[in-house]
């Protein structure tokens, strides 16, 4: 337990902005910290931590407001002093989790990066994160979810920017994680320019996955082939449009008979002439050869003249065909 | 086939008086042996470690079976299905198929025999009792293979003179081993079996790891066929594979010169499918394999299988080859649905019931035949004219 401290004024020279060994805050986002800083000042004393044989102190909890405070020019923050004799680093830690944890809940890269800390500076065991910890943090107690999150600490840059943007599902961000920080550097910058919904980023990367195994080929050339970048430079299409291009591109390379199919039925559709309102669908993947016929109206004249368009369109030759696509 | 030797052995409380118990654990001497209360509470221990589903498969539990053991084939959902009975003597098979669909299936990923095999045959018995008009094809192929461990478990000679006392039944042994010495001399009277799943040497080499090899299998099946036993084949899991057409059918061709046509009962056919989960599963066990990249659609039940056409001419090409070298040999495909059927055979049973009486015909199980063969008098089924393949006891 913290005791009851005296804060005292701390020179920002003797605090260690290096060492971010206790940081949790995935993003300091500076900008509000220091409007609030000029507006009522340091309301809160920070919490350092004492180096031994007096080289500086380690931040524990105040990264913001003491970045806010460097940036502002001031000389001095008001701080609690631990000292390394009395606190380890985990009891130290824990302060500084806490100290978050009971004003706010965590981002993911935020757990990741507690369980990092936790596993590997605070060397806790592997059992009691699972048991203790993964529930404090809103997780599931189980091993899986744990190296997911020790995995998702390690992510680039650019794709945690995107992760917390929601431009990335988790799941997706976990899946990038584990693999090489060459794939993440390099599939960053395309993944900032193009849209996937989150079904589809799961299957984008599946689809990826399968190529390179089929083929050969690692991941990194899959998704930043020649291809794939000119979709991503596309700027006739939305990022949305360039997802959904990059997946059908990705699909018909891994199922070129069904793909070939659709098109196929597609280009048959087209040729029955029949108007918009008209569905035609194929069974599932084709697996009979089913068609479903809808339509909507809205009078009795809409009816009869879709009524004809369909009566045209059973003398066309492609209907055959419709039924015989593969 | 590699023998299945556990490292460790977990006998439940109420399995230890059981014949079965004391014979497998005087087979496997030397191998130490503990009582368990609750096998569910091993559970955490066996799934844990990156590798459990290899590493469980070490540990063989010896249990009671305190449910059913026999169910409907899990294939009865499909539009035209055979009508098969499974029951489970074991959870769990050491073979090492990538494509083994146990991976995902088994919460328990230990090896688990049964040894109440008494309660096991009372069921049967009194479910057939219960309606003798009634045919029952019974498989003990679903949760294991029916004979790689039957060295270890010595069941064969205890299922297979109970089948002969069941005038409605008929066991169906399905393996990928070779291993049917304990059938040699048995007293089956044509209600058993003996059938073995077939793939190219290549798949069996790259996919089915611990597995008797393909000679293997098909001296095996030729020495079922000298003891009298009926015999036969799955192609299932069918593989699409570029080359896969000259390999079956020089699968096929081997077959043939291994076993005669006139005593193969059936040959079923089905391609290869997967949960979405298997394939991760495969994808992480077994990193070199293929199996997991097919041109797959979702099916059924959320499962993957091959693209219709891909099944349409792996099914159509593998009936014609089967065709030339045993045209009256029955040949039907497993979970498929009318139009696959209709597309690759031309036609298609007119209902389950249709290919079920078909089935239990080619087994030799028209009540006819039964009454006759049971006093060992018929070599043909009275139904069809088929010879039957009789046992020489």
């Amino acid at each position: 337990m913290l005791r009851a401290m005296i804060p005292m004024e701390v020179p920002l020279s003797e605090v260690d902005f290096e060492d971010e060994t206790f940081r949790i805050s995935e993003d300091l986002d500076l900008d509000r910290m220091v409007a609030s800083l000029n507006a009522v000042g340091q309301i809160h004393p920070v919490v350092l931590l004492e180096r031994a044989y007096g080289n500086g102190h380690r931040i524990v909890c105040g990264f913001r407001r003491l970045h806010g405070l460097r940036l502002m020019g001031c000389g001095q923050a008001s701080a609690n002093l631990l000292h390394s004799t009395e606190s380890s680093t985990l009891e130290a830690f824990l302060k500084a989790m806490w100290d978050n944890l009971s004003h706010r809940q965590f981002n993911p890269l935020e757990a990741a990066r507690v369980l990092h800390t936790l596993k590997n500076v605070c060397s806790v065991e592997a059992g009691i994160l699972v048991e203790r910890f993964l529930p404090l943090l809103g997780l599931s107690p189980h091993c899986h979810v744990l190296e997911s999150y020790l995995a998702l600490h390690g992510l680039y840059p650019e794709l945690r920017r995107l992760l917390l943007a929601g431009r990335l599902t988790l799941s997706t961000a976990e899946c990038l994680a584990r693999s090489t920080p060459e794939l993440q550097r390099k599939v960053a910058p395309v993944l900032g320019k193009v849209r996937f919904s989150a079904s589809l980023q799961r299957e984008v990367l599946e689809l990826a996955e399968d190529l390179g195994a089929i083929s050969g080929a690692t991941l990194v050339e899959v998704l930043t082939g020649t291809e794939i970048l000119s979709i991503a430079e596309d700027s006739n299409l939305s990022s949305f449009q360039r997802g959904e291009k990059i997946h059908g591109l990705l699909y018909r390379l891994r199922n070129p008979r069904v793909a070939r199919a659709r098109e196929a039925f597609l280009a048959e559709k087209a040729a029955l002439g029949l108007p918009g309102t008209v569905r035609l669908s194929p069974d599932p993947f084709f697996e009979s050869p089913r068609l479903r016929v809808e339509f909507d109206v809205n009078s009795a004249q809409a009816f009869h003249e879709t009524v004809k368009a369909l009566e045209r369109a059973g003398l066309n030759a492609s209907l055959d065909r419709l039924f015989n696509i593969v | 086939m590699v023998p299945y030797r556990p490292e460790q052995i977990l006998v439940q409380e109420e399995a230890w008086n059981d014949a079965a118990t004391q014979r497998m654990l005087g087979k496997l001497a030397g191998v130490p042996a503990r009582t368990v209360r609750d096998i569910d509470s091993l559970l955490p221990e066996l799934r844990s470690g990156k590798d459990f589903r290899t590493t469980a498969k070490r540990t063989l539990i010896l249990a009671r079976n305190s449910g059913q053991f026999m169910k409907d084939c899990p294939g009865a959902g499909a539009e035209i299905c055979c009508n098969y009975y499974v029951i489970n003597y074991a959870l769990n098979c050491h073979l090492e198929c990538t494509y083994c669909v146990l991976q995902a299936f088994l919460n328990n990923p230990a090896l688990t025999i049964y040894t109440n095999i008494d309660d096991l045959m009372r069921e049967v018995k009194g479910k057939a009792v219960a309606s003798p008009e009634h045919v029952f094809r019974i498989g003990t192929g679903e949760t294991a293979d029916s004979l790689a461990l039957d060295d270890l478990t010595l069941y064969s000679p205890l299922l297979v003179p109970f089948f002969r006392s069941l005038p409605n039944a008929v066991l169906e042994l399905k393996t990928k081993s070779a291993q049917v010495a304990n059938l040699h001399g048995l007293d089956h009277g044509g209600h058993t079996i003996i059938s073995w799943s077939l793939n190219p040497r290549t798949i069996i080499r790259g996919e089915e790891l611990k597995t008797a090899s393909l000679e293997e299998r098909l001296d095996a099946a030729r020495r079922c066929q000298e003891w009298g036993y009926r015999v036969g084949f799955h192609f299932d899991p069918l593989i699409y594979y570029e080359g896969w057409e000259q390999d079956y059918q020089g699968v096929v061709r081997d077959l043939f010169r291994a076993v005669d046509p006139a005593g193969v009962c059936w040959i079923s056919l089905g391609c290869l499918r997967f949960t979405p989960h298997l394939k991760d599963i495969v994808r992480e066990r077994f990193p070199r394999s293929r199996i997991p990249y097919g041109e797959f659609v979702p099916g059924n039940h959320g499962k993957l299988r091959y693209f219709r056409p891909i099944r349409d001419e792996m099914y159509a090409k593998m009936r014609s080859w089967i065709g030339e070298k045993a045209p009256q040999a029955l040949v039907y495909l497993c979970m498929e649905n009318r139009a696959v059927w209709e597309r690759s055979f031309g036609q298609a049973p007119a209902s389950s019931d249709e290919l079920s009486a078909k089935m239990d015909c080619s087994a030799g199980l028209s009540r006819d035949f039964l009454a006759k063969a049971h006093r060992g008098e018929a070599s043909a089924c009275v139904s069809c004219g088929n010879p039957i393949a009789r046992s020489k006891k």
